[in-house]
């Protein structure tokens, strides 16, 4: 190590030493990075939309059966909303173990990084659906839809812009989480900046990941803004 | 065709019970345009909503034809609405949907193929003429437009009747009577039953056969538009009939003002007449007969389905005896006579 005392001016010279870094090292976290934020957003998008339009149908049911189903799904959602992201990881370790047989890799990830944003998009959904105009859902309703085909043709495509724009929210936030998963071994650019540039002090490291990360979000955003723009005609 | 029953309609909540509908007993025939007409909270919004079974009567009977509506179970009732038209005052169209695809939406409900989907939405939107702006979406369209879009969507699954939720109410005057005009054509050339809800008696008068006042969850007069408006009986409806002639009486008002200070020494009266029911020349005759000047301040027209009605106010000159005769004179013809001033 030539840098273990820091001297005034070596400092930017240490963030911009790109020669000495091992690119396949940062290739292959990227690709982890991207792996778990992919399969993760498109987990959540299904799992939120459910669980939004669940918590969207029983809220305020006159049934007690919907009613009783409402307060259930809205506590676990709240439960797994309200837990840390660091702490919730650690707690599934045993259920991850379980269900994929390992606790390391990129997929060991998965299982908390889809329980935690899953239940954020809900509310998100949620309250997308709670914007859908009434009147819009009773001219379908004269029209003799059904429920299904009201959801169908009514609640998503009239909320589309609300759940792709939740959608984007989601995808970023999911990236952030990404970098925490890294404590558990499941890799990626956080992991490689925690390892590489914390604990072996090379901040070159650290700062390749930090702009990669960057990169990712700004094109989840840019998509999410361009999709939103593309169909939003109100 | 559609027959109330005894219909009442009570809501309860924690705030306690709330009876929209207390007693209504009404036929509606095949063919006519019927109108509800009342304030606010009278119950005409939640009757037209028992007509397709969006809203169940608490107590009595909704028959459409033949059946009861409430003896029929939530697919049925389903599959009825497909025969119901219905449009809004906020028009109710999705954003998200072209209007040629807005006026398709209840023909996928309806299951229609979709090469029969597509050339009856294009024929509808042919028929409000809206022709040329099947790809634009409702944002794109002004109030007028969304309505006809509207009312394209509810002939979509050729109704029998059509229901009209105060759908004039959010449009311009001119609007309202180009959207009128569309309604009675629709009435006129494809036969579908019309029942309209309205706090507007100008709606009713312009284009409703019968109509139905109604206030507190009741019927309280009912019958042609025209008699109504000739002898509206319910304070209620004496209150609609007055409003629908506002305008009117206030620039009356104004100019009477200002000719009682120009002329002094006159009567001003308001003769009212009903359509084609005088073929005499009156004013000539009684201005001849008792030699009283007449001076004309101001006349209206006003169309009703049936026959025009038509306000005059006129000045009298002349002697205190000859101005008593020309009045006497007027009350023999069938025409209304009101006195509004005198120099006395």
């Amino acid at each position: 190590m030539t840098n273990n005392l820091p001297v005034t001016g070596s400092v930017f010279a240490d963030y911009f030493d790109f020669a000495s870094i091992s690119w396949d090292r940062v290739w292959e976290a990227t690709l982890e990075t991207l792996y778990m934020t992919s399969l993760s957003v498109v987990a959540v998008f299904f799992l939120g939309i459910l669980l939004g339009l669940l918590l969207y149908e029983t809220r305020n049911s006159e049934s007690a059966w919907a009613t009783a189903l409402y307060k259930i799904v809205a506590f676990l959602v709240n439960v797994f909303r309200s837990i840390p992201f660091i702490i919730l990881i650690v707690l599934l370790i045993p259920f991850t173990k379980t269900i994929l047989d390992s606790i390391t890799g990129p997929s060991a990830g998965l299982p908390a990084l889809i329980l935690s944003a899953a239940p954020f998009y809900a509310r998100l959904v949620e309250s997308g659906l709670r914007e859908v105009d009434k009147g819009v859902i009773e001219a379908a309703e004269a029209m003799g839809a059904n429920k299904w085909e009201v959801i169908k043709k009514v609640y998503i495509p009239e909320s589309l812009p609300n759940i792709v724009a939740g959608i984007t929210v989601t995808a970023i936030s999911l990236v952030g989480y990404t970098a925490m998963a890294g404590v558990i071994g499941a890799g990626g650019l956080g992991n490689l900046a925690y390892l590489e540039g914390f604990q072996r002090s090379r901040p070159n490291v650290t700062l390749v990941s930090t702009v990669i990360i960057l990169l990712i979000v700004f094109v989840i955003q840019f998509i999410g803004d361009t999709w939103v723009s593309k169909i939003d005609k109100r | 065709m559609i027959t109330l029953k005894g219909i009442k309609k009570t809501y309860e909540n924690k705030a306690g019970r709330f009876e929209a509908l207390k007693e209504v007993n009404l036929a509606i025939q095949k063919g006519e345009i019927f109108g509800f007409v009342g304030y606010s909270g009278a119950g005409k919004s939640t009757l037209l909503r028992l007509i397709n079974g969006l809203e169940h009567p608490t107590e009595g009977t909704v028959e459409l034809d033949d059946k009861v509506l409430s003896e029929l179970d939530k697919k049925a009732i389903r599959k009825e609405r497909q025969s119901i038209g219905m449009i809004f005052q906020h028009f109710n169209l999705l954003w998200s949907r072209t209007v040629l695809e807005n006026v398709m939406f209840p023909l996928e409900i309806a299951k229609v193929s979709k090469t029969e989907r597509n050339r009856k939405a294009n024929e509808l939107i042919q028929l409000v003429g809206l022709a040329g702006k099947e790809n634009s979406y409702p944002a794109q369209l002004s109030g007028g437009e969304k309505q006809r879009v509207g009312i394209a969507r509810a002939l979509a699954n050729d109704p029998k009747v059509l229901l009209s939720d105060e759908a004039t109410s959010a449009l311009d005057p001119q609007t309202t009577d180009e959207v009128l005009d569309l309604l009675e054509r629709i009435n006129r050339e494809l036969d579908v039953t019309i029942i309209l809800i309205t706090h507007e008696m100008e709606v009713v008068r312009k284009i409703c056969h019968r109509v139905a006042v109604m206030d507190s969850g009741v019927i309280v007069e009912a019958g042609s538009v025209l008699d109504v408006f000739r002898h509206p009986e319910h304070p209620v409806t004496r209150r609609f009939v007055k409003q629908d002639r506002e305008m009117d009486t206030k620039e009356t008002k104004e100019a009477l003002k200002e000719l009682q200070t120009l002329y002094p020494d006159g009567d001003i009266v308001q003769l009212l007449f009903q359509g084609g029911s005088v073929n005499v020349p009156i004013i000539t005759q009684v201005s001849r007969e008792t030699g009283v000047d007449i001076n004309i301040i101001q006349g209206s027209m006003q169309s009703t389905y049936e026959v025009p009605m038509g306000t005059l106010v006129i000045q009298l000159l002349g002697s205190r005896e000859k101005r008593q005769r020309a009045l006497e004179l007027f009350k023999t013809y069938p025409i209304e006579v009101e006195v509004l001033g005198h120099d006395e």
